[in-house]
């Protein structure tokens, strides 16, 4: 019954539900692309270059990949709120404090994970390319285009890792109805009310998205190997 | 005799603190085909990457030529890379990366790929080819953009027959045109057939050779033996060898098959030839003997022997070796 009701919610085109499932999406996209720029330079470098301190750097990395999502929720709401350094740009409870503590999250992920990726390229790749005097960017091209799957996967594995988490949007969204509210937190909240079926809806929606990106993975890049 | 364009002296190179590679001196000629022999482990891969400059040696001076003509340098490894999609992409990327026009690639390509029966896989995607292909596509893709230096590791490894007689065949063209190749290989015929000089490797050391090795022609045979002609240019000396087909381009002679005798005398070996001792050397109890003949040939001997017949520097001798002392390549 439960069930019944729930796929009504999304085949009715619940405006709630749309809501909720499309804040939780683009903020996880958004958080995902921030998070990815950064997270791709750093991870080449360490893959590419040999300087001090590069061990302590993978190390913390690693480490952070297992940070609690309530600690980094935490640690950014001590800088946001109104009393932090941060405080004076009014970020906590929008969807700019989720937006940051998502990046935060899904860096160390994306970086440690394309570090990994790259590290795994082989040696003859780049002796390939510079026995064929290729230039340098087109050498780095080249070697994100030999792992381009990897790389993607290291990439999705930090949108799935956002688009997933409840600590840091409940602390620093606030759940707010209408403006911050995400699935996994209206998850959580709608399970503590005991009405399953908001819940229920989402949760199948939140299904469907993860399976939608991996297939878009599969199928446009996997495919065309 | 070519100019060396390539001296390394006092070569070393380390692989975290094991020593892998020390070599005194190292000379490659221009427009020669040279080939190091050896075992795994042998070094031949690490002085194939000094060579093509992709990595550096820890000690040891190289000469000035060779940092300007590895911008022409393409190596081709033992298990060679290729680029994920087309094999038309994989030779479409080095011919761009060279600045050739695209309406004179597709001609270039089609050409290369008739010499190495490729023309059938122009389409196929690389993760289909078998080894075999891959590893001809591979030298396929170096021999497209017409390296001044081509070198090979292992070109021979995990390839059919048919496969090795088309890429010997390339060598050898690339031979006639005066363009240098340098290759390693364990499989020692491959190297006798190709090589104009050959560098024996051992332990990442350059080995003495224990055999005379002559390029040459068959210049006439019978059902068991043949005339071979060798020395190229200038001096030349016809061996006589047994025979199984007629396409031989080298003959290797041990030393230690090699005799010599003060005067002409009665044997049974059918090969005789008259000569000056050029150099004498002393290796342990053992001494090198060079004599010219023609062509230079090295005999092996005793301390005892050296006494006995008072040899010494430019004094006349027969070289004596039976034709089943021979091996043709």
């Amino acid at each position: 019954m439960v069930f019944i009701k729930a796929l009504t919610l999304i085949l009715s085109a619940d405006r709630e539900v749309i809501f909720i499932s499309m804040t939780s999406l683009s903020m996880a996209v958004t958080s995902t692309i921030v998070a990815t720029i950064p997270a791709l330079l750093l991870g080449t470098t360490l893959s590419i270059k040999k300087f001090p301190g590069k061990s302590i750097i993978i190390i913390i990395l690693n480490s952070l990949m297992a940070m609690p999502t309530v600690v980094i929720g935490l640690m950014i709401y001590s800088l946001i709120s109104r009393s932090g350094p941060l405080g004076q740009f009014g970020l906590l409870f929008t969807p700019w404090a989720i937006i940051i503590g998502q990046s935060v999250l899904s860096f160390p992920i994306i970086t440690s994970l394309v570090y990994s990726a790259l590290s795994k390229i082989s040696i003859e790749l780049t002796e390939t390319l510079d026995t064929f005097e290729t230039g340098k960017f087109k050498k780095l091209y080249m070697i994100f285009r030999e792992s381009r799957i990897a790389v993607l996967s290291a990439i999705l594995s930090g949108f799935g890792r956002v688009i997933g988490e409840v600590g840091v949007s409940m602390m620093l969204g606030g759940n707010i109805r209408w403006f911050t509210r995400t699935i996994t937190t209206t998850i959580a909240l709608e399970t503590s009310k005991g009405e399953f079926e908001l819940a229920l809806a989402l949760g199948l929606i939140l299904i469907f998205i993860s399976f939608t990106v991996n297939a878009v993975l599969h199928l446009g890049v996997v495919s065309h190997e | 005799m070519n100019n060396p364009f390539v001296t390394m002296t006092n070569l070393g190179f380390s692989y975290d603190s094991n020593e892998v590679l020390s070599i005194e001196k190292l000379t490659i000629r221009k427009s020669l085909t040279t080939v190091f022999l050896g075992s795994n482990g042998s070094g031949k891969t690490t002085i194939l990457k000094i060579l093509s400059g992709l990595i550096s040696p820890d000690r040891g001076s190289i000469n000035k030529n060779l940092l300007d003509l590895l911008k022409d340098t393409v190596i081709v490894h033992q298990v060679p890379y290729l680029f994920t999609g087309s094999v038309k992409y994989n030779m479409d990327f080095v011919l761009k990366n060279r600045n050739i026009p695209a309406e004179k690639r597709l001609g270039i390509i089609q050409e290369v790929f008739k010499k190495l029966d490729l023309l059938h896989l122009l389409q196929r995607k690389t993760s289909g080819l078998s080894g075999g292909e891959k590893h001809r596509l591979a030298i396929a893709r170096a021999i497209a953009v017409d390296p001044e230096i081509l070198i090979l590791d292992e070109p021979f490894a995990h390839i059919d027959t048919e496969s090795r007689i088309l890429i010997e065949e390339l060598i050898c063209q690339r031979s006639e045109t005066g363009k240098t190749t340098i290759l390693s290989t364990h499989n020692i015929s491959s190297a006798y057939r190709l090589a104009d000089k050959i560098i024996y490797l051992e332990n990442g050391k350059i080995k003495e050779p224990e055999y005379n090795f002559l390029k040459g022609i068959v210049s006439g045979r019978d059902d068991h033996f043949c005339s071979f002609l060798s020395g190229t240019s200038g001096e030349k000396m016809t061996i006589l060898a047994p025979v199984s087909n007629a396409n031989y381009k080298a003959a290797v002679i041990p030393y230690s098959d090699i005799f010599l005798s003060k005067d002409k005398i009665e044997t049974s070996a059918q090969n005789q030839f008259f000569g000056k001792i050029i150099k004498l050397r002393k290796t342990g109890s053992q001494y090198f003997v060079t004599i010219d003949c023609g062509v230079e040939i090295r005999a092996v001997v005793t301390d005892l022997s050296v006494k006995e017949f008072k040899l010494k520097e430019n004094m006349n001798i027969y070289v004596n070796f039976k034709a089943s002392a021979v091996r043709l390549y």
